[in-house]
Protein backbone atom coordinates (compact mmCIF):
# COMPACT_ATOMS: atom_id res chain seq x y z
CA UNK A 1 0.00 0.00 0.00
CA UNK A 2 2.61 2.05 0.77
CA UNK A 3 4.92 1.68 -2.71
CA UNK A 4 1.29 2.50 -4.00
CA UNK A 5 1.49 5.56 -2.92
CA UNK A 6 4.82 6.60 -3.34
CA UNK A 7 4.16 5.44 -7.31
CA UNK A 8 1.27 7.84 -7.13
CA UNK A 9 3.17 10.51 -5.47
CA UNK A 10 6.42 10.43 -8.21
CA UNK A 11 3.35 10.31 -10.79
CA UNK A 12 1.78 13.26 -9.61
CA UNK A 13 5.29 15.19 -9.38
CA UNK A 14 6.19 13.92 -13.22
CA UNK A 15 2.74 16.04 -14.13
CA UNK A 16 3.71 19.09 -12.30
CA UNK A 17 7.15 19.12 -13.66
CA UNK A 18 5.19 18.44 -16.69
CA UNK A 19 3.39 20.86 -16.89
CA UNK A 20 6.24 23.47 -16.05
CA UNK A 21 8.13 22.49 -18.74
CA UNK A 22 5.24 22.85 -20.79
CA UNK A 23 4.74 26.48 -19.34
CA UNK A 24 8.52 26.97 -19.42
CA UNK A 25 8.62 26.44 -23.31
CA UNK A 26 5.43 29.02 -24.03
CA UNK A 27 7.09 31.32 -22.18
CA UNK A 28 10.12 30.98 -23.94
CA UNK A 29 7.98 31.06 -27.12
CA UNK A 30 6.19 34.47 -26.03
CA UNK A 31 10.00 35.73 -25.09
CA UNK A 32 10.48 34.57 -29.09
CA UNK A 33 7.53 36.27 -30.19
CA UNK A 34 8.72 39.73 -28.22
CA UNK A 35 11.88 38.95 -29.86
CA UNK A 36 10.72 38.38 -33.24
CA UNK A 37 8.13 41.37 -33.59
CA UNK A 38 11.43 43.87 -31.99
CA UNK A 39 13.42 42.17 -35.04
CA UNK A 40 10.33 42.90 -37.83
CA UNK A 41 10.29 46.83 -36.29
CA UNK A 42 14.05 47.17 -37.21
CA UNK A 43 14.16 45.77 -40.22
CA UNK A 44 11.42 47.91 -41.29
CA UNK A 45 13.22 50.81 -39.67
CA UNK A 46 16.08 50.24 -41.13
CA UNK A 47 14.35 49.61 -44.28
CA UNK A 48 12.87 53.18 -43.65
CA UNK A 49 16.33 54.51 -43.10
CA UNK A 50 17.77 53.40 -46.05
CA UNK A 51 15.10 54.71 -48.71
CA UNK A 52 15.32 58.04 -46.83
CA UNK A 53 18.72 58.20 -47.45
CA UNK A 54 18.67 56.89 -50.90
CA UNK A 55 15.69 59.50 -51.20
CA UNK A 56 17.95 62.85 -50.35
CA UNK A 57 20.65 61.37 -52.45
CA UNK A 58 18.68 61.38 -55.12
CA UNK A 59 17.24 65.34 -54.38
CA UNK A 60 20.53 65.84 -53.74
CA UNK A 61 21.49 64.44 -57.46
CA UNK A 62 18.30 66.42 -58.85
CA UNK A 63 19.94 70.08 -58.36
CA UNK A 64 22.84 68.62 -60.38
CA UNK A 65 20.75 67.48 -62.92
CA UNK A 66 18.89 70.88 -63.14
CA UNK A 67 21.95 72.93 -63.02
CA UNK A 68 23.29 70.72 -66.65
CA UNK A 69 19.65 71.31 -68.11
CA UNK A 70 19.85 74.90 -67.25
CA UNK A 71 24.02 74.86 -68.55
CA UNK A 72 22.99 73.09 -71.53
CA UNK A 73 19.70 75.39 -73.00
CA UNK A 74 21.87 78.30 -72.36
CA UNK A 75 24.73 77.14 -74.27
CA UNK A 76 22.18 76.27 -76.95
CA UNK A 77 20.81 80.01 -76.75
CA UNK A 78 23.70 81.65 -76.85
CA UNK A 79 24.69 80.38 -80.04
CA UNK A 80 21.38 80.69 -81.23
CA UNK A 81 20.93 84.25 -80.28
CA UNK A 82 24.55 85.10 -81.77
CA UNK A 83 23.33 82.95 -85.39
CA UNK A 84 20.36 85.26 -85.20
CA UNK A 85 22.24 88.56 -84.44
CA UNK A 86 24.98 87.69 -86.70
CA UNK A 87 22.38 87.09 -89.79
CA UNK A 88 20.21 90.11 -88.63
CA UNK A 89 23.34 92.54 -89.22
CA UNK A 90 24.13 91.75 -92.64
CA UNK A 91 20.30 92.27 -93.74
CA UNK A 92 19.82 95.48 -91.36
CA UNK A 93 20.56 98.10 -93.88
CA UNK A 94 18.22 96.84 -96.23
CA UNK A 95 15.52 96.13 -93.76
CA UNK A 96 16.05 99.71 -92.21
CA UNK A 97 15.48 100.56 -96.07
CA UNK A 98 12.91 98.52 -96.70
CA UNK A 99 10.90 100.30 -93.54
CA UNK A 100 11.83 104.00 -94.87
CA UNK A 101 10.18 102.61 -97.84
CA UNK A 102 6.87 102.10 -96.14
CA UNK A 103 7.02 105.16 -94.42
CA UNK A 104 7.45 107.29 -97.32
CA UNK A 105 6.18 105.88 -100.57
CA UNK A 106 3.85 102.99 -99.00
CA UNK A 107 5.81 100.52 -100.47
CA UNK A 108 5.78 97.00 -98.58
CA UNK B 1 7.82 0.33 -9.57
CA UNK B 2 7.86 -0.63 -13.28
CA UNK B 3 4.34 0.62 -13.50
CA UNK B 4 5.38 3.84 -12.34
CA UNK B 5 8.34 4.26 -14.15
CA UNK B 6 6.41 3.53 -17.77
CA UNK B 7 4.33 6.33 -16.47
CA UNK B 8 6.59 8.69 -15.53
CA UNK B 9 8.96 7.81 -19.53
CA UNK B 10 5.66 8.08 -20.84
CA UNK B 11 4.88 11.50 -18.76
CA UNK B 12 8.54 12.87 -19.86
CA UNK B 13 8.40 11.79 -23.28
CA UNK B 14 4.89 13.44 -23.87
CA UNK B 15 6.02 16.23 -22.33
CA UNK B 16 9.06 16.53 -24.14
CA UNK B 17 6.83 15.83 -27.52
CA UNK B 18 4.48 18.84 -26.85
CA UNK B 19 7.17 21.27 -26.02
CA UNK B 20 9.38 20.65 -28.41
CA UNK B 21 6.09 21.16 -30.82
CA UNK B 22 5.32 24.23 -29.38
CA UNK B 23 8.85 25.72 -30.00
CA UNK B 24 8.92 24.03 -33.40
CA UNK B 25 5.72 26.03 -33.85
CA UNK B 26 7.19 29.07 -32.60
CA UNK B 27 10.23 28.83 -35.00
CA UNK B 28 7.79 28.95 -37.62
CA UNK B 29 5.68 31.64 -37.17
CA UNK B 30 9.07 33.68 -36.17
CA UNK B 31 10.52 32.39 -39.62
CA UNK B 32 6.97 33.84 -40.99
CA UNK B 33 7.02 36.69 -39.81
CA UNK B 34 10.55 37.92 -39.95
CA UNK B 35 9.78 37.09 -43.80
CA UNK B 36 6.82 39.29 -44.16
CA UNK B 37 8.92 42.30 -42.32
CA UNK B 38 11.39 41.60 -45.40
CA UNK B 39 9.00 41.44 -47.89
CA UNK B 40 7.32 44.73 -46.68
CA UNK B 41 11.10 46.42 -46.24
CA UNK B 42 11.14 45.52 -49.86
CA UNK B 43 7.77 46.59 -50.88
CA UNK B 44 8.77 50.14 -49.57
CA UNK B 45 12.15 50.25 -50.76
CA UNK B 46 10.75 49.31 -54.43
CA UNK B 47 7.99 52.17 -53.88
CA UNK B 48 9.75 54.59 -52.94
CA UNK B 49 12.31 54.87 -55.14
CA UNK B 50 10.10 54.88 -57.98
CA UNK B 51 7.76 57.25 -56.68
CA UNK B 52 11.23 59.21 -56.05
CA UNK B 53 12.07 58.91 -59.56
CA UNK B 54 8.65 59.55 -61.00
CA UNK B 55 8.95 62.75 -59.16
CA UNK B 56 12.38 63.04 -60.04
CA UNK B 57 11.89 63.16 -63.69
CA UNK B 58 8.20 64.97 -63.74
CA UNK B 59 10.57 67.95 -61.59
CA UNK B 60 13.23 67.93 -64.39
CA UNK B 61 10.54 68.13 -67.02
CA UNK B 62 8.95 70.83 -65.51
CA UNK B 63 12.16 72.80 -64.87
CA UNK B 64 13.35 72.19 -68.84
CA UNK B 65 9.78 73.45 -69.74
CA UNK B 66 10.20 76.47 -68.10
CA UNK B 67 14.07 76.96 -69.04
CA UNK B 68 12.99 76.48 -72.51
CA UNK B 69 10.50 79.26 -72.15
CA UNK B 70 13.23 81.84 -70.77
CA UNK B 71 15.16 80.66 -73.45
CA UNK B 72 12.36 81.39 -75.91
CA UNK B 73 11.46 84.81 -74.31
CA UNK B 74 15.31 85.55 -74.32
CA UNK B 75 15.37 84.96 -78.16
CA UNK B 76 11.83 87.34 -78.57
CA UNK B 77 13.76 90.20 -76.63
CA UNK B 78 16.78 89.45 -78.98
CA UNK B 79 14.66 89.97 -82.29
CA UNK B 80 12.93 93.16 -80.34
CA UNK B 81 15.83 94.74 -79.98
CA UNK B 82 16.92 94.20 -83.26
CA UNK B 83 13.41 95.39 -84.74
CA UNK B 84 13.24 98.25 -82.07
CA UNK B 85 17.04 99.34 -83.45
CA UNK B 86 15.92 98.68 -87.13
CA UNK B 87 12.85 100.74 -86.38
CA UNK B 88 14.87 104.34 -84.92
CA UNK B 89 16.83 104.02 -87.62
CA UNK B 90 14.49 104.04 -90.42
CA UNK B 91 12.36 107.06 -88.27
CA UNK B 92 15.83 109.07 -88.65
CA UNK B 93 16.50 107.72 -91.98
CA UNK B 94 13.18 108.60 -93.51
CA UNK B 95 13.39 112.14 -91.74
CA UNK B 96 16.50 112.84 -93.26
CA UNK B 97 15.70 111.07 -97.02
CA UNK B 98 12.11 113.49 -96.71
CA UNK B 99 14.44 116.75 -96.49
CA UNK B 100 16.96 115.33 -99.45
CA UNK B 101 17.21 115.63 -102.98
CA UNK B 102 13.78 113.32 -103.33
CA UNK B 103 11.60 115.39 -100.94
CA UNK B 104 9.50 116.68 -103.89
CA UNK B 105 8.55 113.27 -105.10
CA UNK B 106 8.04 111.56 -101.52
CA UNK B 107 5.76 114.56 -100.45
CA UNK B 108 3.95 114.36 -104.01
CA UNK B 109 3.62 110.69 -103.46
CA UNK B 110 2.25 110.93 -100.11
CA UNK B 111 -0.16 113.99 -101.19
CA UNK B 112 -1.37 110.99 -103.68
CA UNK B 113 -1.96 108.30 -101.43
CA UNK B 114 -3.98 110.45 -99.12
CA UNK B 115 -6.17 112.37 -102.09
CA UNK B 116 -6.51 108.66 -103.79
CA UNK B 117 -8.38 107.59 -99.85
CA UNK B 118 -10.51 110.53 -99.63
CA UNK B 119 -11.75 110.60 -103.27
CA UNK B 120 -12.53 114.57 -102.79
CA UNK B 121 -11.54 116.94 -105.57
CA UNK B 122 -11.03 120.15 -103.56
CA UNK B 123 -8.41 119.72 -101.38
CA UNK B 124 -5.80 121.31 -98.98
CA UNK B 125 -2.47 120.54 -98.38
CA UNK B 126 -1.28 120.93 -94.86
CA UNK B 127 3.03 121.20 -94.15
CA UNK B 128 5.38 121.24 -91.60
CA UNK B 129 6.30 124.91 -91.99
CA UNK B 130 9.96 124.05 -93.22
CA UNK B 131 8.05 122.24 -96.28
CA UNK B 132 5.92 124.92 -97.25
CA UNK B 133 7.73 126.64 -99.87
CA UNK B 134 8.91 123.30 -102.27
CA UNK B 135 5.57 122.05 -103.63
CA UNK B 136 3.44 123.30 -106.24
CA UNK B 137 -0.13 122.81 -105.40
CA UNK B 138 -0.68 122.78 -109.41
CA UNK B 139 2.01 119.97 -109.50
CA UNK B 140 0.31 117.56 -107.03
CA UNK B 141 -3.32 118.20 -108.51
CA UNK B 142 -1.71 116.99 -111.65
CA UNK B 143 -0.03 114.31 -110.13
CA UNK B 144 -3.68 113.06 -107.96
CA UNK B 145 -5.68 113.21 -111.44
CA UNK B 146 -3.13 111.31 -113.17
CA UNK B 147 -3.45 108.40 -110.46
CA UNK B 148 -7.57 108.92 -109.58
CA UNK B 149 -8.52 109.75 -113.37
CA UNK B 150 -10.63 113.00 -112.01
CA UNK B 151 -9.86 116.59 -112.40
CA UNK B 152 -9.11 117.65 -108.61
CA UNK B 153 -8.10 120.98 -107.41
CA UNK B 154 -5.23 121.48 -104.53
CA UNK B 155 -4.36 124.30 -102.67
CA UNK B 156 -2.47 125.09 -99.80
CA UNK B 157 -3.52 125.67 -96.75
CA UNK B 158 -2.68 128.82 -93.99
CA UNK B 159 -1.75 126.79 -91.44
CA UNK B 160 0.97 124.58 -90.81
CA UNK B 161 1.41 121.40 -88.81
CA UNK B 162 4.03 120.20 -85.88
CA UNK B 163 6.03 117.52 -87.84
CA UNK B 164 9.50 116.73 -88.74
CA UNK B 165 8.29 115.74 -92.21
CA UNK B 166 5.31 114.35 -94.48
CA UNK B 167 1.86 116.69 -94.80
CA UNK B 168 -2.01 116.23 -94.37
CA UNK B 169 -3.94 116.22 -97.18
CA UNK B 170 -7.61 117.26 -96.66
CA UNK B 171 -10.90 118.25 -98.06
CA UNK B 172 -11.36 121.88 -98.24
CA UNK B 173 -14.91 122.37 -96.69
CA UNK B 174 -15.29 119.06 -95.43
CA UNK B 175 -13.78 117.75 -91.72
CA UNK B 176 -11.97 114.72 -93.95
CA UNK B 177 -8.41 114.35 -93.98
CA UNK B 178 -5.42 112.09 -94.20
CA UNK B 179 -2.74 112.43 -92.05
CA UNK B 180 1.08 111.18 -94.24
CA UNK B 181 3.24 113.30 -91.76
CA UNK B 182 6.12 110.93 -90.79
CA UNK B 183 4.92 110.28 -87.09
CA UNK B 184 1.29 110.26 -87.76
CA UNK B 185 2.13 107.31 -90.83
CA UNK B 186 4.68 105.70 -88.38
CA UNK B 187 2.32 105.30 -85.68
CA UNK B 188 -0.72 104.17 -88.18
CA UNK B 189 1.71 101.88 -89.67
CA UNK B 190 3.49 100.87 -86.63
CA UNK B 191 2.27 96.80 -87.00
CA UNK B 192 3.17 96.45 -90.45
CA UNK B 193 7.07 98.11 -90.45
CA UNK B 194 7.07 95.67 -87.19
CA UNK B 195 6.37 92.87 -89.50
CA UNK B 196 8.25 94.36 -92.26
CA UNK B 197 11.85 94.60 -90.21
CA UNK B 198 11.30 91.36 -89.09
CA UNK B 199 10.58 89.24 -92.35
CA UNK B 200 13.10 91.48 -94.16
CA UNK B 201 15.78 90.39 -91.00
CA UNK B 202 14.86 87.15 -90.06
CA UNK B 203 12.98 86.16 -93.42
CA UNK B 204 10.20 85.57 -91.91
CA UNK B 205 7.25 85.11 -94.01
CA UNK B 206 4.45 87.73 -94.07
CA UNK B 207 1.34 87.50 -91.60
CA UNK B 208 -0.52 87.41 -95.04
CA UNK B 209 1.45 84.58 -96.65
Amino acid sequence: MCAANDDLEMIHEAEEAAARKILEAQQRVNEMKEQTEAEAKQILKEAEEQTRRATLLLNSDIDKRKAEIEQRIRNETDASVATLEESARGRRTAAIQSVVNMLLRGES
Amino acid sequence: MSGAKGILDMIEAKTAEKAEKIMKEAEELRELRLKEAREKAADLADSTAKKAEKEQKAELARYEASMKLKAKYRTLDAKESLIKDVLDSATKAAEKEIEGKKRKEILIGLAVEGAAALGIQSLELVFPEKQKADIDPAEVAKAVSKVTGEKVSVALAKETVRSSGGLIIRAKDLPKQVDNTIEARAERLSGRMRELAARVLFREKAASE
